[in-house]
């Protein structure tokens, strides 16, 4: 009797929405990018060209094989004023210190005089948010961590001396952790008590994609050249990942009972999700004389295909949830210099703009995106005989502040703002 | 073209007039029953007075005066709390009552009439025609102790004509002159066919021609008597079944060595539509309903001559009463579009939501009408506690902001869901050892509440009354 009674309403404790944020695309895929704001496409001119080119390795052919590998540290912050009605007008809050170092690593090997085999890693999309413990979002999200691994083959072949192409395919590979509690109120007390902590992850590199992609470069003369690339969109399916739910004891051990009776505590019930990752194409125009390279960008990005993440416990199907993100397309905008001041030295800037792909009602602690500028300087040095070198790169990114709008879907209103990163980071390359 | 420009203009000022349009909050004042006096786990008590969705409105609107007939712990009637989950046992706190009343019913030497004025157990009827006397209260006769102890005084005279009038609910009201007031009422025209178990016109609901002479004569009243004030009526709930009292207690019950067996009613086995009352459970677990020999039926319906309440409310009585809930809510419309400065706030969507799960998260967490876990209702199944009525506030706030400008700022949802009820009941230790059956909501705490939505059986030819005047006004 009572068991059932129970059970009945227990259902409301059953899991709500499990969010999952986007707007976290990676563009640190080399720190000679990185320093002219990654208004790359149109010069790609070092290995990194397997993502801002492809198209681009075919010119490298009288390098020889060439090998770079680096990391770019991203360190951000984020502070949070709540408005009413959840969590109220003057709560304040702020992210944890984070750092996160996607890391790049390419293998460049002519195998003819117009065709270049590239092998590269990198990781185009990451994501990484932690509030902290007492957070009052804590039942959406407390922590986030995605990083998708890149580990792809590419074909360069120059058609003619000034015209390339280039192409491969990537073989995709996820890693992802979310943490939030469960909170529900507690019968006895008739406020809210911390009753469960989840944890959604993949326990290794097991959930994967294919994707594609593609480029041209073309070398006008006087120092101009225009460069395209494409890279395909894919779904990433999260089928190597389980949840694991504890058990937070609210003082009330019959509550705790009931809690018991609905979540599946003592095992690790598998998930099953699919992201949806965008496309993007760029192109780029870029002169260059011996001293100076300018370059320009514009990009846009597919976002309106990450519309709404289904998670999903095929034993627990009470538990399965979808959430709402209705991204839209974004665009962005690159601009960058080079000042080659020696043959050994070269020095670099740029500006960015990225538009947002997220409406206000998707804003949450798992992502607060906004439109964003970035402002990058970098260097590069080159040793005597040409066979190594480095590129070091930094840059300040500044997010919009964004307001919820009283619309979040979570119920979590407010506005996230002075939201900044401070990007660095350096590339180390050999030429054999 | 210039006409098109100054048409736009007009526009534009027509648009900014209307977002501009404000109410006036200077004279607030609540008129209903138990949901508006803030009446939560079968008491009224001041902790959860002033949590009601009308202080906390009032506090949000800066209303200066807003005083309510506060009653100290544990309320009156002494609220339920709950003593254990599993087994499951609701009962009446063990807080005494101050033994001097004055201690007790601390706000009632208040001279003015008080600014919330919803009385537990009223309906339309009462509204129109209900009055209290402090002095029955004070010579010990409880019968009408809701009206006594929140209106206080049979009659007043009209300052106007020099004649006594009687006092009621909506007299004391307009009396004060408010510039807002919002009404609730119309709920105990039907919750006592919820709570017997038994719709029965006349008897357990209000027939629908009086009830629209009643609603009639509380909207008419208002509006023509306070025709600068802006005033918010509230329509009703739609399902019984959204209610927990009557979406609580399973259909079946496991009998060890047996298996899940169907209950079963006076009138046979019930089915996957029927419902059983929280009333049911106290029941089932001395052995009623259960198909084995000898174990009586549970109780269907309200037996007129005992007034013992029935327990099982079979589809077609929940259909009955929805159909009753939209006529009322009809009448409710109907008479609201008669005066420009009636608006209707649609709760019932709002309580459709929870009641299906669907309504919105506060910071990711989820609300229900689910009985003790949903958070929104108390301990009797029946009243909103402290959360369910800020989401009250929140949703009346929302609608104030967008359909009449009033430019409120809303409640802070964090603090009201970390705040709690006023007492912390059992200790929540599992009892290992007791019969899973034994879950029940006492008969104490049952008569409790049975008290406040008895079933109307003294006033079962009240339609034949005389007919209410249309306007109350006390000028």
């Amino acid at each position: 009797m009572k068991k059932q009674i129970l059970t009945a309403a227990a259902v409301a404790l059953l899991l709500p929405s499990l969010s999952w944020g986007a707007g976290f695309s990676l563009f640190e895929a080399g720190n000679k990018a990185l320093g002219m704001g990654g208004a790359f496409t149109a010069v790609a001119n070092d290995p990194s060209a397997f993502f801002w080119n492809p198209a681009g390795l075919a010119f490298q052919i009288d390098q020889g094989p060439q090998m770079m590998l680096g990391v770019t540290f991203i360190a951000p912050v984020q502070e949070f004023t709540g408005s009413a009605p959840y969590p109220g007008a003057g709560y304040e809050t702020s992210q944890e210190d984070l750092l996160f170092f996607p890391p790049h690593f390419y293998y460049v090997h002519p195998v003819s005089d117009r065709v270049n085999l590239t092998l590269g890693m990198i990781t185009p999309f990451g994501l990484g948010t932690e509030w902290p413990d007492d957070f009052a979002g804590r039942f959406i999200s407390k922590k986030a961590d995605l990083m998708i691994f890149d580990l792809g083959g590419q074909v360069s072949w120059a058609i003619t001396d000034s015209i390339a192409i280039g192409g491969g395919i990537d073989y995709m590979i996820g890693t992802l952790t979310l943490e939030r509690n469960i909170g529900r109120i507690n019968p006895y007390t008739q406020a809210v008590s911390d009753v469960a902590s989840v944890e959604l992850g993949t326990d290794g590199l097991g959930n994967h994609a294919w994707a594609w992609n593609a480029g041209l470069m073309i070398k006008l003369g006087a120092g101009f050249s225009i460069g395209g690339v494409y890279r395909s969109d894919f779904t990433l399916k999260g089928t190597d990942a389980t949840g694991k739910f504890e058990q937070i004891p609210t003082g009330y051990p019959d509550f705790d009972a009931l809690v018991a009776s609905v979540i599946p505590f003592d095992e690790e019930p598998d998930v099953t999700t699919a992201i949806e990752f965008p496309d993007y194409w760029q192109v780029g125009l870029s002169w260059s004389n011996e001293k100076f390279t300018l370059s320009g960008q514009y990009g846009e990005m597919g976002w309106s295909v990450f519309q709404e993440l289904d998670i999903e416990f095929p034993d627990y199907p009470a538990l399965n949830s979808t959430v709402r993100e209705n991204y839209q397309d974004s665009k962005q905008y690159r601009f960058g210099a080079e000042w080659r001041a020696s043959r050994a030295l070269a020095f670099r800037a740029g500006y960015g703009f990225d538009e947002t792909p997220q409406p206000a009602e998707s804003l949450s602690p798992l992502l607060a995106d906004g439109d964003r500028d970035f402002y990058s300087v970098g260097f590069s040095y080159l040793s005597k005989r040409s066979t190594w070198g480095f590129d070091v790169g930094y840059e300040y990114l500044e997010l919009d502040e964004r307001s919820t709008e009283g619309r979040s879907y979570d119920g979590f209103d407010g506005t996230f703002h002075d939201s900044t990163a401070h990007l660095f980071g350096a590339s180390l390359f050999f030429r054999f | 073209m210039k006409k098109l420009i100054l048409s736009t203009t007009m526009a534009a000022l027509l648009v900014s007039a209307s977002a501009m349009a404000q109410v006036d909050f200077s004279r607030y004042v609540a008129l209903g029953d138990s949901l508006t006096a803030g009446y939560v786990g079968g008491g009224l008590m001041d902790y959860y007075q002033n949590r009601s969705y009308p202080a906390r409105l009032a506090e949000q609107a800066g209303v200066g005066t807003f005083e309510m007939p506060l009653i100290s712990p544990p309320g009156l009637a002494p609220v339920l709390v709950l003593q254990s989950l599993s087994p499951l046992v609701i009962d009446t706190t063990d807080v005494a009552p101050p033994a001097d009343p004055f201690e007790y019913f601390y706000n009632v030497t208040l001279e003015a009439p008080y600014q919330n004025l919803a009385i537990p157990g009223s309906n339309t009827y009462d509204m129109l025609f209900t009055t209290g006397n402090i002095l029955n209260l004070i010579a010990g006769n409880q019968d009408n102790v809701m009206h006594d102890l929140i209106l206080r005084t049979p009659q007043v005279e009209d300052p106007t004509t020099g004649e006594m009038v009687d006092y009621t609910a909506l007299v004391a009201a307009i009396s004060q002159q408010p510039t807002f007031v919002t009404v609730w009422i119309g709920s105990n025209d039907y919750l006592s066919a919820v709570i017997t178990a038994t719709p029965l016109d006349g008897v357990t609901m209000t027939p629908i021609p009086a009830f629209e002479q009643y609603m009639t004569g509380v909207i008419g009243g208002l509006a023509t008597s306070l025709p600068n004030a802006q005033i918010v009526v509230f329509n009703l709930f739609g399902d019984a079944r959204w209610v927990p009292f009557a979406a609580s207690v399973p259909n079946s019950v496991d009998v060890p060595g047996v298996g899940t067996v169907t209950l079963v009613g006076e009138d046979g086995e019930l089915t996957s539509g029927d419902r059983l009352t929280l009333a049911a459970a106290d029941l089932i677990a001395q052995g009623y309903g259960v198909p084995i020999p000898g174990a009586p039926p549970l109780p269907e319906n309200l037996d007129i001559a005992t007034g013992a309440p029935g327990v099982i409310l079979r589809e077609a009585e929940l259909d009955a009463i929805a159909d009753r809930a939209a006529a009322y809510n009809q009448i409710i419309d109907g008479l609201a579009g008669q005066f420009s400065n009636v608006h209707v706030f649609d709760f019932n969507s709002y309580f459709a939501q929870l009641a299906a799960g669907a309504y919105r998260s506060f910071g990711g967490v989820e609300l229900s009408a689910d009985f003790l876990v949903g958070g929104i209702f108390s301990y009797d199944g029946v009243h909103p506690q402290n959360v369910g009525q800020a989401v009250v506030a929140y949703e009346l706030i929302n609608y104030l902001n967008t359909e009449l400008g009033a430019g409120l700022d809303q409640i802070d949802m964090q603090e009201v869901l970390n705040e709690g009820g006023w007492q912390t009941g059992g200790s929540g230790v599992a009892c290992v050892t007791c019969d899973p059956k034994d879950a029940r909501m006492t008969r104490g705490a049952f008569a409790q509440l049975y008290e406040l939505f008895a079933p109307d059986l003294a006033r079962r030819w009240r339609q034949h009354r005389p007919e209410p005047q249309a306007s109350v006004a006390v000028d």
